[in-house]
């Protein structure tokens, strides 16, 4: 299967857009911060995979929920994924869409722009508008993003005696660094589940 | 059909918005700038213009084109702007929303409405002023589109809700800057605009700053240690505040220094209890528990400790009741509205009697022909015109036969105030508009001297629940409700609306409509006028 999909992501980047022009990250930092009247909860994942096509101005990013780690203890960790995200049902989170403002890959610099996109989280679609930081630099683009994610935008329910430890927004932060370097990127990619190419690619 | 894509030049396939402009052309917002779509000869043509045009932002959420056929954009994040179609350029961007994102635009007579993500549902107004809508509870709303109705109620939907407002017609001030208002016995709006107010034995006083957001102060006016309630405010021709109390006496308070003079039985005035105040150019009108007093300002009128003096020409005791309400009307006639005597006006210094039977007096107004209206409490109104009396009760439609306050408005009609709500009387017409508990007015609980208008014609109510603002130039046109018609059945069958041809026994018609009142769907009657018009021949003719 897995194998089949690798394929697929060549057969499609040939048939839609240049391999050159894609940009790659495997391993993107994404962490969250729940802070609400009794506890506060962190978590982060350092398994962000990310694809930036400069050409297309167009961009997929993908987390597998269960790489969140550092609750605050195991149960708790245990309850976000089988209780709130049902990480089993919903196993990854997604953000796919395209840049608004008009950025040159080639040349160095910071700049402000707009990622517009679809978020799917908890199987739940939200088109959202977040604002980032990318640096060239040296033929990477970095990113810093920072933005909230409303529970109920996504039907992530909450159960009410837990309902004053966890916050009904989530602050979001997100740190990556993409390359061209695609061989990691695909060497990498044998390892972990999927993206839906097909969509990004329809964008 | 055509369709329009990138394939077009089409600046991006992900369009939010468009609206025809007058010129025949579609324009279209994107999320990389406006788009005007022509055809000539049955091509297409797209013209494009983003942010580096100079469009303030790419993303270009909402659109309309106003009463003056200006087209407002809407954008992302950069606010709303007008502009220019004809000369592809930005003309105007109103500094109060050049910021965050818009949702929707909806123009509505001289106003804008806009509705932003972060910031509520603002108004944008001819002379440039941008108020927020304030809703009960000061909710935040973020709405994804909002409509104005017949009535001019204000829609707005969310993700989970659709919820009609008032929009600016009736807004509800129940607090400002986290300090309650509430529990308000009396109302004044002065001439600077501010509006003064007493919960209780406190003043208060409502401003707007320079950004247009409401600010408020309280002032101490009594040092007793049992304050008495104020009750009722008046400002004189020098912009001094006076404050009648129960039991008390009276108060002249300036603004400018926030000093407190007190006038109480040491300085002449019988009066402890004030149930009114008035006044005339230097003249002061007191009316109270014991009758009426008057007062004379003599000279420094502008300073705290100006020359007062009483009317002792005016003989009080020509009044011993209760009175309620003191009225100066345009012909310098003073009206007097008493507790058990009726109502009296003062001409050439004779104080005359209108016979009412022992009814009480509340409250006094002169509509635009020169008629006095009066409340009566279980009565209704009233009105003197030509030395004749007329009533005007709950049978003619008023909606409480207590009104509370009365007031003529500049618009020429008149606001009824009562327990529940308001009713808006036009004199000429008898015909009223109310406006009660689905707006938010049940139990407001309002005093004698609870209504102001100011100088831009806004109506302030005092209420138990807040100061409730009132737009009279946002009320409704209408005074019927818009019907919807859904059908004809014959023998509960239904047919074709269009048919107008039935024979002998097709004799039982049902016809299905509804009255649309949001603002009172209950008040709602139905009146069916059943019209035979005798035709040549066997038929007959049957008009509904």
């Amino acid at each position: 299967m897995r194998i089949a999909s690798f394929f697929l992501l060549l057969l499609i980047s040939t048939a839609y857009g240049q391999v050159d022009d894609l940009f790659y990250a495997n391993d993107g930092k994404i962490s969250f911060r729940s802070e609400s009247k009794q506890e506060l909860i962190n978590a982060s994942s350092n398994e962000m995979q990310g694809i930036i096509d400069e050409k297309k101005k167009t961009f997929v990013f993908k987390v597998m929920i269960r790489t969140f780690k550092g609750f605050n203890s195991e149960l708790q960790q245990e309850h976000f994924n089988e209780k709130f995200l049902e990480s089993e049902k919903f196993p990854e989170a997604t953000f796919l869409g395209k840049i608004i403002e008009d950025i040159n890959f080639e040349k160095d610099g910071t700049f402000e722009i707009r990622a517009k996109g679809k978020l799917w989280i908890h199987g739940v679609e939200k088109e959202r508008i977040i604002r980032s930081t990318v640096t060239i630099s040296n033929g990477a683009i970095n990113i810093q993003s920072h933005f909230t994610v409303a529970l109920s935008d996504h039907n992530i329910k909450v159960p009410k005696v837990v309902h004053e430890k966890v916050s009904s927004e989530i602050s979001v932060e997100i740190s990556t660094q993409l390359k061209k370097k695609r061989n990691q990127f695909f060497k990498n990619y044998r390892k972990r589940q999927p993206i839906d190419w097909a969509c990004f690619c329809n964008i | 059909m055509y369709n329009i894509d990138h394939d077009d030049n089409l600046s991006d396939d992900y369009c939010y918005a468009m609206v025809l402009l007058p010129d025949g052309r579609i324009c279209v917002g994107t999320d990389e700038g406006i788009n005007f779509v022509e055809f000539a000869n049955g091509i297409k043509k797209v013209t494009s213009f983003g942010n580096s045009q100079g469009l303030p932002d790419d993303i270009v959420r909402s659109m309309v084109i106003d009463t003056q056929n200006r087209l407002w954009l809407g954008f992302q994040e950069k606010g709303i702007c007008i502009f220019d179609y004809t000369k592809n350029q930005i003309t105007f961007q109103p500094k109060d929303i050049s910021n965050g994102q818009i949702n929707s635009l909806l123009p509505a007579g001289d106003n804008l409405w806009v509705n932003t993500e972060e910031n509520g549902i603002l108004k944008y107004d001819k002379y440039g002023k941008c108020s927020t809508l304030l809703l009960e509870n000061n909710v935040q709303t973020r709405a994804i589109d909002i409509l104005t109705d017949l009535e001019n109620s204000l829609w707005f939907a969310e993700s989970i809700h659709l919820t009609r407002t008032t929009g600016d017609k009736i807004t509800a001030f129940t607090s400002i800057n986290n300090s309650k208002i509430g529990f308000i016995h009396c109302v004044l709006s002065d001439r600077k605009g501010g509006i003064w107010f007493c919960p209780d034995s406190q003043l208060g006083h409502m401003y707007q700053n320079e950004s247009g957001k409401w600010e408020i102060e309280h002032f101490k006016i009594m040092d007793s240690k049992q304050p008495a309630d104020i009750v009722t405010i008046y400002e004189d021709k020098y912009g001094f505040i006076w404050l009648g109390s129960l039991g008390e006496g009276v108060y002249r308070f300036n603004p400018l220094t926030g000093k407190t003079r007190s006038f109480n039985i040491k300085a002449n005035i019988e009066e402890s209890s004030i149930l009114s105040i008035t006044g005339d150019n230097d003249d002061i009108w007191i009316g109270g528990f014991n009758g009426v007093s008057k007062l004379h300002i003599d000279s420094d009128g502008y300073s705290d400790k100006a020359i007062i003096t009483k009317d002792t020409l005016f003989d009080t005791k020509m009044m011993k009741d209760y009175v309620y309400s003191i009225f100066i009307d345009s012909k310098k006639r003073i009206w007097f509205g008493t507790d058990e005597n009726g109502a009296y006006y003062l001409k050439d210094d004779q104080l005359i009697n209108l016979p009412l039977n022992h009814n009480s007096v509340h409250s006094f107004a002169e509509d635009q022909n020169g008629k006095i209206w009066f409340s009566m409490p279980d009565v209704g109104l009233g009105y003197f015109v030509n030395s004749n009396i007329n009533y005007f009760t709950a049978k003619d439609g008023l909606s409480d036969p207590s009104p509370v306050s009365l007031f003529a408005m500049k618009n020429g009609k008149l606001i009824v105030v009562h327990s529940n709500g308001f009713d808006i009387l036009d004199p000429n017409t008898l015909q009223i508009i109310y406006h009660s508990s689905e707006e938010n007015l049940a139990d407001i609980n309002c005093d004698l001297n609870s209504i102001s208008q100011s100088e831009d014609s806004t109506i302030w109510i005092g209420s138990e629940k807040g100061l409730i603002n009132y737009n009279p130039f946002s009320d409704l046109n209408i005074i019927e409700p818009a019907l919807s018609f859904s059908g004809i059945s014959v023998f509960s069958k239904n047919i074709e609306a269009s048919r107008t041809k039935f024979t002998h026994d097709e004799n039982n018609l049902r016809f299905e409509i509804n009255g649309l009142w949001y603002s009172d769907p209950q008040r709602v009657n139905y009146t069916f006028f059943l019209k035979v018009i005798p035709t040549s021949g066997k038929t007959q003719k049957t008009e509904v």
